[in-house]
């Protein structure tokens, strides 16, 4: 079996601090600490674009578990603001970059907020089908692209990272159980209208709030795990207000809801693998459930055990 | 406070845990309750599943008390 091994993430050093803004969308210290739950949002420089933050998290999985990249033989990119307007596909960009072998598999996956979960799904599968045996998933959708500075609705929220999980036959993270659930009629609450990101924010929540904590409870059902034997949620980080709203509707304690919004914002696919990367060799977590829901709106929940 | 305002009170207390709401705050802005815009969306959601009444984007800004909100209520129930 394939499994979890490693987690390497790039979150960039500029940033927009929300308290600098206060005045701009008349903003209090208490909403952007208790209700956004971010400080700042981080900006990639000018120089960089998706498939460099994609590069930078993987020179950074090198520090922690060297990977010779010509033995890397599938890698997976999950973004919607790829390099230039998508050709070629940034997964074939970074397989240059990181100077990978001419027999290693790429290719992109469109998703946003459930990218990961469902990234983690494709790849684990595409590789096991194929007999691949080292293969790495990344998530980097900067959506400093396409977000207006002035946009009250999603420039507080949004910032710019990326992560890359390394898998392989002896990762001790396995997957267990993978929900999946779609709502297209709805998709126009988070769109990309003529480069410019709009959200609907009422209705994403209402969305949410609502689909996740069903399909949650549908996944622990399907496996027969109970909450309780679950160690850590990792919700999706929309923002501390809807990470907070699932954890009160599942009657989850907070202890086992992390949020870490605070430094970075939103990074849409990437916000649940960089808040995995802080737990997964930690030897007190063994079962996580994961849950990612936003553009399309779309929605996927998985339960890892080691 | 009526029945439907009192259901809408518990509602916003419950949503907003730091929020209190007494008898005489029927049309006290829920702004000067410390009811922010996120919590808004929370408060509508609630009382949609309770009370199977969608309020509409563009009708919520104006149901800014809870005699608003209840009013608004109970003429769609």
């Amino acid at each position: 079996m394939i499994g979890l091994h490693a987690i390497a993430s790039y979150v960039p050093e500029g940033s927009i601090s929300n308290y600098d803004r206060r005045e701009q969308f008349g903003l209090t210290d208490e909403f952007i600490a208790a209700k956004l739950g971010v400080s700042k949002v981080s900006r990639m420089g000018a120089q960089e674009d998706t498939a460099a933050l994609c590069v930078e998290a993987f020179r950074r999985l090198q520090r922690k578990r060297p990977v010779p990249a010509g033995e890397v033989d599938c890698l997976v990119v999950c973004t919607q603001n790829p390099d230039g307007h998508g050709i070629p596909h940034t997964s074939a960009v970074v397989h240059g970059e990181i100077g990978a072998s001419e027999r290693c598999a790429a290719f992109d996956v469109s998703l946003g907020c459930s990218g990961y979960v469902y990234g983690l799904s494709i790849a684990l599968a595409f590789m096991q089908a194929n007999g691949l045996r080292q293969g790495l998933l990344f998530t980097a959708d900067p959506y400093s692209k396409i977000v207006d500075p002035d946009d009250k609705n999603t420039a507080l929220l949004f910032g710019d990272a990326a992560t890359v999980t390394l898998l392989r036959p002896d990762g001790p993270w396995l997957a267990r159980e993978f929900l999946f659930g779609t709502r297209g009629k709805e998709g126009a609450a988070l769109n990309n209208r003529a480069g410019r990101l709009e959200m609907n924010g009422r209705a994403v929540f209402n969305f949410s709030a609502t689909a996740v904590p069903g399909q949650v409870a549908q996944l622990l059902e399907r496996a027969g795990v109970a909450a309780g034997d679950v160690d850590l949620f990792l919700f999706h980080q929309g923002s501390r207000y809807i990470v907070d709203t699932l954890a009160r509707r599942l009657a989850l304690p907070a202890a086992k809801v992390p949020c870490n919004l605070a430094e970075q914002g939103n990074t849409v696919s990437s916000s649940i693998p960089l808040l995995f990367e802080r737990y997964i060799d930690d030897p007190a977590v063994r079962r996580v459930l994961m849950s990612g829901f936003g553009v399309g709106l779309s929605w996927a929940s998985c339960l890892l055990e080691r | 406070m009526n029945a439907t305002e009192k259901t809408v009170a518990e509602i916003i207390e419950d949503v907003c845990s730091q929020v209190r709401v007494s008898e005489g705050d029927g049309d006290t802005p829920l702004k000067d309750l410390g009811v922010d815009s996120l919590d808004v969306a929370g408060i509508f959601l609630a009382l949609q599943e309770k009370l199977g009444v969608r309020v509409p984007d563009d009708e919520i800004d104006a149901l800014n008390t809870v005699r608003l909100i209840a009013a608004y209520l109970d003429a769609r129930r």
